[in-house]
């Protein structure tokens, strides 16, 4: 490369940089293009502007492997490209490369990967988590690798470590960005998640990436779409401050919320306390119902048509097909969920745990569609009229996180699936297909906003505010 | 009910003649047959069910198969309409009310030949619920009975493995076809009745464009599901399922062989197991019992929305869908079609060979099937003056001539009713008129009149000088056939009749010539 000094430097040329100085020891970053083959082709002085993206490694390439830092996957690379990629390319986005993740999404600490842990950049001299499942999109976008990450969002997995990486991360409403060659985890809460860098670069990129999929059966129609406000509405709003999200915050978590609240009631918006019983019961639903989806979506990993296969594919003791290539091939913390989904989906068990979680998940429906200001198009108000209640909250701000990114050590990687316990304020947004972003308001601090499904624009306009208020970007990203 | 069994004997008639068996098994109480049925028959949709990919049972392996269709990663099912409404046009072609909302599930185990490790079906929002088939006697059941069928759902079919030495091949072409599953109450009572079922079954799907019928091809897979009862209606057995029977005698001599077992057991005072079973060509044979049975895990598939039916889309299917065999059977035996069950129901079926190959798309126009043809010939011979006698001629002769010769309907519809007007007319003869359809059936492209002017086939051209000088040298050639006659063995005459007809090739009436032969004797 050219010795130029960094202000002459391209975007691009400063994004590679940054891998190749820094990957090695943050690790978000598994797999990528032919660096010098991309600069070769890339006009700075007529590409500047295009937006430098990453994938998660479990959204599908043509020319890169998808293996969803699973075993299971090693080496697999997918005939076609998934829907997003086709529309990055569409808008003269650049793809890099693709990031770490937990395996097949599962885990808040980007620990559980064949690739090894992601290591949270805001933090050099000790290992801490960068959150997760799309933790190396997280801290890809802190270490300035590119302007964009795309991740995925079942239960918080793109805001918590979009959070702890002291960067945006937007999880839109179910259904507004395609699906199709993103592999499932558990597809009815699954959402393509983006982030950011800046409130700026996540509007632009989900304007290309905001679009019905014919492929993508839960994809939004734009019929629906058409019910959707284009734009924040222009008045003041009323804040709903959850009663039930009212939990034992970390201090300096708990003071920026305070800050954040006063500054919006000083701007001339409203807060309210509302309750939101339902929100207490909604960790437990979810389990039952993203490992019962899990469970049958990582069925087709059995070694026949791609992936990983056992050199004997019979289980020495039980005789059946397939074990030990599965058990070889899916690391423990998915084995884990998959056995408790198996069991969720028993006949014995079926009426108990997963149409229970089933009558919970549109409980808290029901609850957020009495509090809000706009109505739900995809699970009417059942108490009363389908329509605006002008009396009702516009958005929710609340902590992303109860405290800030933790540090690693033996003890907290082998808690497993009480994990999750955490994504409490993350998880209740998943199970109603609620629109959600993250804001960085501190160093590993993120602010919580979110409203009616289909109402983004308000979501991400109250979020443009309270980035005004804190302005919080870390260092290394403002460079970007 | 403790029953105590002495021992029993076969008192009914066999079930291949309709009869139903009857097992004597303490001089008061039988064992009797109960008998109920699991159909998958495979959709004619040009598509697959969950993908864009063209089906079909010939093509090369792994070649009908698309990213879904091999489950890859990231793929999504999209919902093909044109199985869904085939799918509806079995249901109301079986009286079933197509519901207003279905949604689909996902059943779950591990096999080469499916490759998501689940089955898309219906489980719990099927596509239709509560049809019935009844089954008359020319259906071939001894009395006429309904057949409640309880749901009908869509699914996937899976891919097929084969085994060559120790490997274990899979083909994906059939994967993720749709399929429609039907369940049947247990209403039968006799193997004749459930083959009788299965025969019907074909043709109603074979005329509603649903399904090809082929056996052979496993288009349309049969399991039986057999237990005894007594003559009270009380069950004896529990259920055991056949698994799989590919033709009709598979289906009858399973069920009697399996009726045989539990026979046998129960007398024995054995317990019969709920089991899933498989035929061999002579007997079942057990595939798994119940405790074995997977626990299938079914769930509502999350990539799959609930589906709302309105009505005006079950309307627009219905306005679509061609009349069903019955109606046709019902019309083509009674007047002035006339036809007999047999040559009506000839029609009906190849018919329905037509109708079951046709895309989709075109599967409403009807201009080429047979009995449209039968129907439009009978009313423009009757407009037309034809006499309502020899209008069910029309039918017959389509059946027994025409079809003996050609395989689709005739184009020139009034060559052929000119030729039937000209018998009305007594213009030729029925003999001349069955030859000259042959005629006709070979390819004649001229009119009838043109016919009967080259070959000299009206009876009017022919001088009655000619026939009686016919029926002169015949009766003399014949004097031991004119004394019977004369000793008043009347009927004798006909042989004679028939000696003149066979000299004079049919171009006299015989009417005409019996009065001749009788006026000759005199």
């Amino acid at each position: 490369m050219d010795q130029k000094s960094p202000e002459d430097m391209s975007r691009l040329v400063k994004c590679i940089s940054r891998i190749n100085k820094t990957n090695k020891s943050i690790n978000a970053v598994i797999s990528h293009y032919d660096f010098d083959t991309l600069l070769k082709q890339h006009n700075p002085n007529a590409n500047e502007n295009d937006l430098i993206f990453l994938l998660k490694d479990n959204m599908c390439t043509k020319d890169l492997p998808t293996t969803c830092a699973s075993k299971a996957l090693s080496g697999f690379v997918s005939p076609y490209d998934c829907t997003i990629v086709e529309r990055i390319r569409a808008n003269n986005g650049l793809i890099l490369g693709k990031t770490n993740m937990d395996e097949f999404a599962m885990g808040t600490d980007n620990a559980y990967t064949t690739y090894g842990p992601v290591k949270n950049p805001l933090f050099a001299d000790e290992y801490r988590t960068p959150g997760g499942s799309s933790g190396g999109a997280a801290a890809s976008v802190a270490a300035g690798y590119c302007d964009i990450a795309l991740g995925t969002d079942t239960g918080g997995s793109t805001r918590l470590p979009s959070s702890f990486c002291s960067v945006f991360g937007f999880k839109p409403s179910y259904g507004r960005i395609s699906r199709y060659g993103v592999v499932s985890f558990a597809q009815s809460l699954d959402t393509v998640g983006i982030v950011a860098n800046s409130m700026d670069n996540i509007e632009k990129s989900f304007k290309i990436l905001d679009a019905h999929d014919p492929k993508d059966p839960t994809c939004l129609t734009n019929e629906m779409r058409e019910n959707f406000a284009k734009s924040a509405p222009n008045r003041k709003l009323r804040i709903g401050l959850i009663h039930e999200a009212i939990l034992d915050y970390e201090p300096e978590v708990r003071k920026k919320w305070e800050e954040c609240l006063e500054t919006l009631i000083e701007a001339g918006h409203e807060v309210v306390e509302v309750s939101v019983p339902t929100l207490k019961m909604s960790v437990p639903a979810y389990i039952a119902i993203s490992f019962s989806e899990a469970t049958s979506n990582l069925a087709r990993y059995d070694g026949v048509r791609y992936g990983y296969r056992a050199v004997e594919d019979m289980d020495p003791v039980y005789r059946t097909l397939y074990g030990p290539t599965r058990n070889e091939g899916l690391g423990d913390e998915v084995q884990r969920r998959l056995l408790i989904g198996t069991f969720n989906l028993t006949e014995g068990a079926y009426d108990e745990h997963f149409l229970k979680a089933q009558k919970v998940r549109r409980m808290l429906i029901n609850d957020f569609n009495k509090v809000l200001r706009k109505p739900n198009m995809l699970f009417p108000r059942t108490n009363g009229p389908n329509t605006e209640n002008v009396e009702g909250i516009d958005v929710f701000v609340n902590p992303t996180s109860l405290g800030i990114a933790h540090v690693m050590g033996k003890k907290r990687e082998e808690e497993s699936v009480l994990e999750v316990l955490g994504d409490v304020l993350t998880i209740p947004c998943n199970l109603a297909g609620l629109p959600a972003i993250t804001v960085p308001v501190g160093k590993s601090i993120g602010m919580e906003v979110y409203g009616q499904h289909g109402d983004d624009m308000t979501v991400l306009g109250i979020a443009r505010e309270i980035d005004e208020i804190f302005k919080y970007k870390n260092k290394i990203s403002e460079s970007v | 009910m403790v029953c105590y069994l002495v021992g029993y004997l076969v008192t009914g008639g066999t079930g291949g003649t309709g009869g139903t068996w009857l097992f004597v098994y303490d001089y008061v109480h039988m064992f009797r047959l109960k008998l109920g049925l699991e159909i998958h028959a495979q959709l004619n949709a040009g598509r697959k069910l969950f993908s864009p990919s063209i089906p079909s049972p010939h093509a090369l392996p792994n070649t009908r198969v698309s990213f879904f269709d091999a489950a890859l990663p990231g793929t999504q099912p999209i919902l093909d309409w044109n199985c869904v409404h085939l799918g509806m046009r079995a249901a109301l072609a079986l009286n079933a009310r197509v519901q207003p909302r279905f949604a689909f599930d996902r059943k779950h185990y591990f096999y080469p030949d499916q490759p998501s490790g689940y089955q898309i079906t219906q489980k719990h929002f099927p596509l239709a619920r509560n049809g019935v088939l009844p089954l008359l006697k020319r259906d071939g059941v001894q009395n006429a009975l309904d057949v409640r069928i309880e749901q009908i759902q869509l699914e996937q079919d899976t891919g097929r493995t084969s085994y060559l030495d120790d490997l274990t091949l899979v083909d994906l072409n059939r994967a993720n076809t749709g399929l429609i599953e039907l369940v049947t109450k247990p209403d039968m009572r006799s193997a004749a009745e459930a083959v009788a079922f299965v025969k019907k079954l074909r043709l109603i799907l074979k005329s509603a464009g649903v399904c090809t019928g082929e056996m052979e091809q496993g288009a349309l897979r049969v399991d039986v599901n057999v237990s005894v009862m007594d003559d009270a209606g009380r069950d004896l057995s529990s259920r055991c399922e056949i698994k799989n029977l590919f033709g009709f005698a598979a289906i009858k001599h399973s069920i009697m062989a399996e009726f045989q077992r539990q026979c046998d057991l129960l007398a024995r005072n054995e317990v019969v197991e709920r089991d899933t079973r498989g035929w061999d060509g002579k007997n079942t044979y057990k595939l798994r019992s119940k405790e074995e049975a997977a626990d299938y895990r079914y769930f509502p598939d999350p990539d799959l929305p609930d589906y709302v039916v309105p009505n005006k889309v079950i309307e627009s299917v219905r306005n679509q869908m061609m009349p069903m065999p019955d109606t046709l059977l019902d019309k083509l035996t009674s007047k002035p079609f006339s036809l007999s069950n047999a040559d009506a129901y000839t029609l009906v079926e190849l018919d329905s060979g037509l109708h079951s190959r046709k895309p989709i798309e075109e599967s409403s126009s009807s201009d080429s099937s047979l009995t449209a043809f039968c129907v439009t010939a009978v009313q423009e011979f009757l407009q037309r003056g034809g006499s309502e006698k020899n209008a069910k001629l029309i039918g017959k002769w389509l059946v027994n001539i025409w079809l003996g010769i050609r395989e689709s309907a005739p184009q020139n519809t009034n060559q052929f009713v000119d030729l039937f007007l000209a018998v009305d007319s007594n213009e030729i003869t029925t003999t001349t008129a069955k030859m000259l359809l042959k005629l006709l059936a070979n390819g004649y492209q001229g009119s009838i009149a043109d016919a009967v002017k080259e070959y000299d086939l009206d009876t009017s051209a022919h001088s009655v000088s000619e026939l009686s000088a016919v029926c002169k040298q015949v009766l003399d050639e014949n004097p031991s056939i004119v004394a019977r006659i004369k000793s008043g063995k009347r009927n004798a005459i006909m042989v004679l009749v028939g000696l003149v007809l066979k000299e004079t090739q049919g171009t006299f009436d015989p009417k005409l010539v019996r009065e001749e032969i009788d006026r000759t004797i005199q």
